[in-house]
């Protein structure tokens, strides 16, 4: 198992609608966050370059908080992801990136929150559909908070800390 | 004063879940029973304008909200689903942001 990115929110890109705000926890030393709406699906991205050695079965773990919440409060995320090789010849590899996407089927999970305000949990993805991802390619990670799923009760904003995407190696 | 459709309820029910993360309230109710409290108040007050209701606003929360909500909270939904009835959901945005 090697942890292959961490990403965090200083470094996350953003669409031109519908994405998490970038936010503060704790006023004294000011963690950054991403704010994913409770009402309304949000996503960010993240651009890498699939490091070599890169092997097997690929998870993202996510960090996440939210103030103090009701017991039983889940919120349900999704994590899709575009390879591209450069040069290569498949029809992935060939979009025009300016206009085109190719993502991969989501990956999807949900988590319960603790009740105590801000305290962390993790939520452990298996990204089975990562796109063919070979190293070297071009890889956008795309992560979403799904609100409207019925699996996410969760009432108040979720706080991304970060994610950790691993592989088998 | 008119009772507010469904989307309207949500609306509302969108609006209030942002201020209180904005305003970093905790928030022990699950989204479905705000959801369940606007809907509830929504008849409540709007049958309220008709004839005299037969119980307080507290026994008109479906229990999980009434026993979860703070009293603030519970007051704020109120007079943003009274303002709502008036039609004038500019005003509601105002006070919560956006409901959309």
């Amino acid at each position: 198992m090697a942890t292959r990115f961490i990403l965090t929110p200083g470094s996350a890109e953003f669409g031109s609608a519908t994405f998490p705000q970038l936010a503060i926890v704790n006023t004294t030393e000011r963690i950054p966050v991403l704010a994913f709406d409770a009402a309304v699906d949000e996503w960010c991205y993240w651009s890498v370059v699939v490091p070599q050695g890169w092997t097997g079965a690929v998870t993202a773990i996510l960090t996440l908080l939210a103030n103090s919440v009701a017991a039983n409060a889940d919120s349900y995320w999704e994590v899709s992801v575009q390879a591209v090789t450069p040069g290569g010849g498949t029809a992935d590899d060939t979009i025009n990136q300016s206009t085109t996407t190719s993502y991969a089927a989501v990956n999807a999970g949900n988590v319960l929150h603790p009740t105590t305000a801000y305290q962390e949990v993790a939520l452990s993805i298996t990204l089975t559909n990562m796109d063919s991802a070979a190293a070297g390619d071009s890889l956008r990670i795309k992560v979403s908070r799904d609100a409207n799923h019925a699996s996410d009760d969760l009432a108040v904003d979720a706080l991304l800390k970060s994610a950790e995407i691993r592989d088998s190696a | 004063m008119a009772l507010l459709s469904s989307a309207d309820e949500q609306r509302v029910a969108r609006g209030l879940m942002r201020t209180w993360s904005r305003d970093t309230e905790s928030v022990t109710s699950l989204k479905g029973d705000i959801l369940a409290a606007v809907s509830a108040i929504n008849t409540y007050l709007d049958g309220a304008g008709a004839t005299r209701p037969a119980t307080s606003i507290n026994a008109a929360y479906p229990l999980a909200f009434r026993n979860a909500a703070t009293v603030a909270q519970k007051g704020l939904l109120v007079a943003v689903i009274a303002l709502a009835q008036t039609g004038n959901l500019a005003l509601v945005r105002q006070i919560l942001g956006e409901i959309d």
